[in-house]
């Protein structure tokens, strides 16, 4: 007598949405991988496309040449610090970074975390730029932003 | 003449001695929290515990006993004088409640602290943008109202320093303890003196002396919750809620704008800290911003200059962007925020060490101490240092 509650049609209905959305939302983290936006999508292919253009025989971006671009070190000729892309979005690009200099937040890189990231074509050239300059004291090269990109997708 | 020990008339009813004791304590509050900077919501809220038992005593002057009843104590000036003369050649009867000096002390006590309290809710609002006052009031009026203040405080140390001493010496000259029967409410009876002058205010003391017992509970929660609504209620409100929505207007789509291009890499600079030369001039050079490259493209550098033209210092006057640019000449064409003369006097006591630590890592990081500032808010009650 005590489950007759559960057994009314509309609560059934409801324990069945319920079921549902769970078993969904488990389904969406089961899969891994954050699905690529189409601003970085874009990106990608043009990328590709442009890598192929001087090596038709490359096979395509790995997360792991990216992770490695992510953690090299290198010396700044004029501030004499070690920088990397790690020193400020931190060793982890699904938590939050703090910038080396200023002590800004920053919010995490990686899109599985940060679903606003990497959704505009004008930003992801943007930063590349600034930022390949802080890091580099130079412009990246195409292959070496594929790989990136590809690494922050691998979350 | 000796007198009989039982007999003892109650003269301060218990809102009263109650009124007195609370406003002790929220007045020597707001002057010690006075003190530092960081005490001013501490020193907000003793304020508005003092506007609460004012409104209360200022009711309880009409409907309170009869010896907390204005009319029945205060008194024209002819009076005082006469009472003064007497009083000054030790001749003077004694007298069970308020005497006619005594009586305009209070008053004055009280008009001193509505003033204080009026002129402290519009620095509030004026200078540090708070409270439900804050859209009403400018900065300038926010500053006059400040002086006001602060004078009518020192006016009130001097009220005080005379109320107490006079408490004290006529204790002396009385043979009673007055600060007792401040406590207790129970004074000896006039027995010794009778004098017309007297007579009244015995006769009318003892007729009534808790008149209406249903008017006096009614009361009780009356004054319960004033002072609770005033003091906890609204002085809490202050902390976050009000404040964050008042500042919330003032975001719009441009100010977005800003903080995504200008607040990425290091913290989003509220544009009224700097004037508008100082903006045009960093703007005008971004690939060298501090010895970094923050290039922009034409489009976005236009679309925040014309932000920045309409919240600079001279636009968007706030505590913080008043103070900055007081200092400053106008041939001066100041860049660093943290240069100026006026944020290192400021910044004075916080030692490197502070900055060292990794939740602040550098003075740009107003928002790492100061909440709020974002929005260009550098109130003094929201600063928290963090480990």
């Amino acid at each position: 007598m005590r489950f007759k509650f559960y057994r009314k049609a509309r609560y059934q209905v409801f324990g069945f949405i319920l079921v549902l959305m769970l078993s969904l939302s488990f389904g969406f983290r089961a899969q891994g991988q954050t699905p690529v936006s189409s601003a970085a999508k874009q990106v990608l292919e043009s990328y590709l496309e442009i890598v192929r253009q001087e090596k038709p025989e490359f096979s395509g971006f790995d997360a792991k040449s990216g992770e490695r671009f992510y953690f090299a070190e290198r010396e700044h000729s004029r501030k004499g610090d070690s920088r990397s892309c790690a020193l400020c979005h931190g060793d982890d690009p699904k938590s939050i970074g703090q910038h080396f200099t200023s002590g800004k937040m920053i919010k995490p890189l990686a899109p599985a975390a940060n679903i606003e990231r990497l959704t505009e074509v004008k930003k992801i050239d943007k930063w590349f730029r600034r930022n390949c300059k802080w890091t580099l004291e130079r412009v990246c090269s195409t292959e070496e932003k594929g790989h990136f990109l590809t690494f922050l997708y691998s979350f | 003449m000796p007198v009989t020990p039982t007999l003892k008339i109650k003269v301060w009813d218990w809102p009263t001695r109650l009124f007195h004791w609370l406003l002790v304590f929220s007045v020597s509050g707001a002057w010690i929290s006075s003190f530092r900077e960081y005490l001013l919501m501490e020193h907000v809220w003793f304020g508005h515990t003092v506007v609460g038992l004012l409104v209360f005593r200022i009711v309880w002057g009409w409907i309170g006993n009869g010896f907390a009843r204005f009319r029945e104590f205060v008194t024209g000036p002819q009076i005082v004088w006469e009472y003064a003369k007497m009083r000054f050649r030790n001749k003077a009867p004694r007298i069970l409640g308020h005497n006619p000096l005594s009586a305009w002390m209070t008053v004055s006590l009280l008009l001193v602290l509505l003033g204080i309290t009026l002129s402290g809710a519009v620095t509030l609002a004026g200078e540090e943008w708070i409270g439900p006052l804050a859209k009403y009031f400018s900065m300038e009026q926010g500053r006059f109202a400040k002086g006001i203040h602060v004078w009518l405080s020192y006016a009130l140390l001097s009220l005080v320093t005379i109320h107490v001493l006079a408490a004290f010496l006529e204790s002396f000259a009385l043979r009673e303890n007055l600060i007792l029967a401040m406590i207790s409410g129970f004074k000896r009876p006039p027995l010794e003196v009778e004098t017309p002058l007297e007579k009244d205010k015995y006769s009318n003391g003892i007729k009534s002396v808790y008149p209406d017992v249903k008017l006096q509970y009614w009361f009780l929660s009356g004054f319960v919750l004033v002072v609770f609504a005033l003091t906890v209620g609204v002085s809490f409100d202050y902390r976050t809620p009000l404040t964050q929505e008042a500042l919330a207007e003032q975001q719009s789509p441009e100010h977005q704008l800003y903080m995504s291009e200008c607040g990425s890499c290091h913290f989003g600079f509220h544009p009224s800290l700097l004037p508008h030369r100082s903006w045009e001039k960093m703007m005008s050079d971004l690939e060298n911003h501090f010895g970094e490259d923050a290039w922009l493209d034409a489009e976005t550098t236009q679309a925040i200059l014309d932000y920045l033209g309409k919240n600079d210092a001279e636009h968007f006057q706030s505590e913080a962007s008043f103070n900055l640019m007081e200092n400053v000449a106008d041939n001066e064409l100041p860049l660093r925020i943290t240069k100026i003369p006026y944020w290192l006097m400021k910044h004075e006591e916080i030692s490197e060490q502070i900055y060292k630590r990794k939740s602040v890592r550098s003075p740009l990081n107003c928002g790492a101490c100061h909440g709020y500032a974002e929005y260009g808010s550098f109130e003094d009650g929201h600063i928290r240092i963090p480990k």
